[in-house]
């Protein structure tokens, strides 16, 4: 018998451990799950350098041009942001991968929009990305996550051209989106 | 919760019953006797249910299970037993819904480490088990696991009711329980699983969240863990003489 008691108790401290180090029924966060579009601006003289925007203001626009939401950004004037994509269907109705279209406000001098100067005002240029995710499980904590890819030529480019841009070149660096790791599109102003 | 509060307790009984019941064992051996006294035992199959599976089958919603086990005694000490079941368990995070059902069996031997007295036959029991199942996985909803999904207030879940078929797993257990002769031939026990996962067929693009006998897996390893509550009758055979001296050298 005595030989046994300290194996006896050994499994069951060892069970308890085992079972109250378990912790992952939390989503870690280092954990890469659904990913942002991560962007740079550059500096349209010297593509290689960032070139911060002052004071951007960046606004979620839906079809009829109405906002959606405002996001947060670190800094005022940032030279990389973050865009949120929105999640939708793999596929549509027909069984077809499903095209996702959403529209972004890039407004530079946002905070002189309101002054009556209209020689020292705000200029507003609109960011469309063209898109279709897939879903890839993660884990049990995490779920599923989704990825995305970026239409070829049209994925992400400056609509509505008037003489008051401060976008000059949109580029698509990486299609395909997967992490936040590197920058998938590049606004050169 | 109330389940983890269950198997807590559990713990502590079975704990408490191994000291007591070794503190017992020493005054035995302090005060030998050399009494040549025989007593019969009796061999036989030994066949029972899990309580604890049917209670939590009312209890809990989302978990239906039935488990009969047996063993049979070969020698003193030595028994073969084993577990056939039947599992079925949905579960649900945040971000998942998932329906795991199938069935299982275990085989292998409990080794008692029991020195009773007199004519007593209980055991505290080490055993080895190697568990297999089949089984299948459905998921019955996920939602994408977005960080920005407040940003267009809108999370993107999804009920594809896809179901993967022909599952199996593979996995050893290291079992410790006991076993106690409530009235003549009936027995209670109490026990606690270790489980190893040796294989198992994971869904493409999914993971088995649940395996039927093996209970949940986890993200950081193999291992599994499992309590059992059983009820259990003796159908004696044969018997057979103790000699109480031999035990207590």
């Amino acid at each position: 018998m005595k030989r046994f008691r300290y194996p006896i108790i050994t499994f069951f401290i060892l069970t308890i451990i085992v079972w109250s180090c378990e912790r992952d029924d939390i989503c870690a966060e280092a954990t890469q799950t659904t990913p942002a579009l991560f962007i740079e601006f550059r500096d349209i003289s010297n593509p290689d350098d960032l070139k911060s925007v002052r004071e951007l203001r960046v606004i979620a626009i839906d079809e009829d041009d109405n906002p959606i939401d405002t996001l947060a950004l670190e800094s005022a004037s940032p030279n990389a942001i973050s865009l949120p994509l929105l999640v939708a269907p793999e596929l549509d109705e027909n069984g077809e991968v499903n095209i996702i279209t959403i529209r972004y406000i890039l407004e530079k001098n946002s905070d002189l929009a309101d002054n009556d100067n209209d020689t020292n005002d705000s200029t507003i240029d609109i960011l469309e990305l063209t898109y279709s995710n897939e879903f890839v499980y993660v884990s049990r904590a995490c779920g599923f996550k989704s990825i995305f890819r970026l239409e070829p030529v049209i994925g992400a480019r400056k609509i509505e051209d008037d003489n008051d841009d401060w976008i000059i070149n949109v580029s698509i660096e990486n299609e395909l989106i997967e992490n936040e790791d590197e920058a998938k599109v590049l606004i050169l102003h | 919760m109330k389940l983890k509060f269950l198997y807590c307790t559990s713990i502590f009984i079975l704990l408490l019953f191994s000291v007591s019941v070794n503190a017992q064992n020493e005054n035995e051996t302090n005060e030998t006797t050399r009494d040549t006294l025989k007593y019969q035992q009796k061999y036989g199959l030994r066949v029972g249910g899990d309580l604890g599976r049917i209670i939590r089958s009312v209890v809990d919603e989302d978990y239906t299970g039935f488990e009969i086990n047996g063993d049979y005694r070969i020698s003193k000490d030595l028994y073969i037993a084993g577990e056939l079941g039947t599992e079925e368990r949905t579960t649900t995070t945040d971000f998942l819904d998932v329906t795991t059902t199938g069935s299982y069996f275990k085989a292998g031997v409990d080794l008692n480490t029991y020195t009773n007295w007199l004519d007593m036959q209980n055991l505290i029991f080490i055993g080895g088990r190697v568990g297999a199942s089949t089984f299948s996985q459905t998921i019955n909803e996920f939602t994408i696991y977005d960080t920005n999904r407040e940003f267009f207030n809108q999370p993107y879940s999804e009920t594809p009711d896809q179901e993967f078929n022909g599952l199996s797993a593979i996995w050893t257990e290291l079992i410790v329980g006991i076993k106690a002769e409530l009235f003549n031939n009936l027995y209670m026990g109490l026990n606690m699983q270790l489980k190893f996962m040796i294989t198992q067929d994971q869904p493409s693009g999914f993971e088995n969240l649940f395996v039927p006998g093996f209970n949940r897996t986890y993200d950081s390893g193999r291992i599994g863990v499992g309590v059992g509550y059983n009820i259990s009758y003796l159908i004696p055979i044969y018997k057979k003489d103790k000699k109480v001296i031999v035990d207590n050298l």
